[in-house]
């Protein structure tokens, strides 16, 4: 039995489409960078240990000192390892069947979350770049809206030519439940931005049941 | 100026809290924001597990360290060769 994927805050009768993360390989690149940072400590600690006796007196200044740079040297190492994969990992980007969630992890500190209306999308690109693009399949998918934040790019995920396929689908799945004349009336009330949008009644697009069975929630 | 080996523990202990910080920080949220998916929460107990292992392997060899021992700053370990110079100008 499929589990269906959830994340805090969906709307009532939302459902999970596509939760995307980049590409493994971005992954990889990044691990390989610590992995020869890493050397860096062996290798002092071998020199040290053959070329020098700071490791002979253990009750003296040297051992002490080199002892605490090393530890200093693989503590900071780990962390910046383990932000570098957060960041990573942190950047997701969520289809469901009402909306586009864009979610980037920049620093530790600093998170950017955009979402918008699929019905307010107009214009779905995708590319893939460089001859490692090519082999791994992995490119950009970039989404143009009709909001404040006009542009969504999904960077680096794999398959982005499936994606974006995904995303003309749900986008044909809402125009045939709404119809062409609403989604034309609701597009020219966003261009002109005409105080008739506080008036008449937009109506929202119906809301699909979810499929299968009931997905846990999520605790935070 | 002569130090004890001890005053070399102050700006390690300072690094050591500021690290804990950020560490404690980096691992919410990632279970936070991750939504405690597998990934997540196998990465922050590897990162913790390795942690632990450093903290304890640099306890373990420091706790042989003779802390009373003092040392000078400033003083050069290795001795430079004397060098005469003389001037041009005199006779």
């Amino acid at each position: 039995m499929k589990i269906q994927p959830t994340f805090p805050n969906m709307l009532p009768g939302e459902r999970v489409v596509l939760m995307l993360h980049r590409h493994g390989f971005v992954a990889v690149r990044i691990a390989l960078l610590y992995l020869l940072l890493a050397l860096v400590p062996v290798a002092a600690w071998i020199l040290l240990g053959t070329r020098t006796e700071i490791f002979v007196d253990v009750t003296g200044v040297g051992y002490a000192l080199a002892t605490m740079l090393l530890s200093a040297y693989a503590l900071v190492w780990g962390l910046l390892f383990f932000v570098s994969w957060l960041n990573y990992y942190l950047d997701i980007w969520i289809i469901t069947n009402e909306r586009i969630i864009n979610i980037t992890q920049q620093r530790l500190f600093h998170r950017i979350v955009s979402e918008q209306k699929l019905y307010r999308v107009q214009d779905v690109t995708w590319q893939i770049e460089g001859v490692l693009g090519n082999i791994f399949k992995f490119g950009n998918v970039t989404i143009q809206t009709a909001g404040e934040q006009g542009k969504f790019t999904f960077e680096h995920i794999p398959d982005p030519e499936s994606v974006a396929k995904s995303v003309m689908h749900l986008l044909e799945q809402i125009e045939n439940q709404m119809g062409a004349s609403t989604m034309a009336k609701m597009d020219g009330d966003l261009l002109e931005g005409s105080s008739t949008t506080k008036t008449n009644v937009r109506p929202e697009p119906p809301s699909v049941p979810p499929a299968g069975a009931v997905p846990p929630s999520v605790k935070l | 100026m002569i130090l004890s080996l001890w005053f070399l523990l102050i700006p390690f202990s300072l690094l050591l809290v500021v690290w804990l910080v950020l560490s404690i920080v980096a691992i919410v949220k990632m279970l936070r924001f991750g939504f405690v998916s597998r990934p997540a929460v196998i990465s922050s107990f590897a990162f913790v597990i390795f942690a632990v292992a450093v903290l304890v392997g640099t306890t373990v060899s420091l706790r042989e360290v003779d802390w009373s021992v003092s040392f000078e700053l400033g003083t050069p370990s290795v001795e430079l060769p004397s060098v005469n110079i003389s001037s041009p100008f005199t006779r």
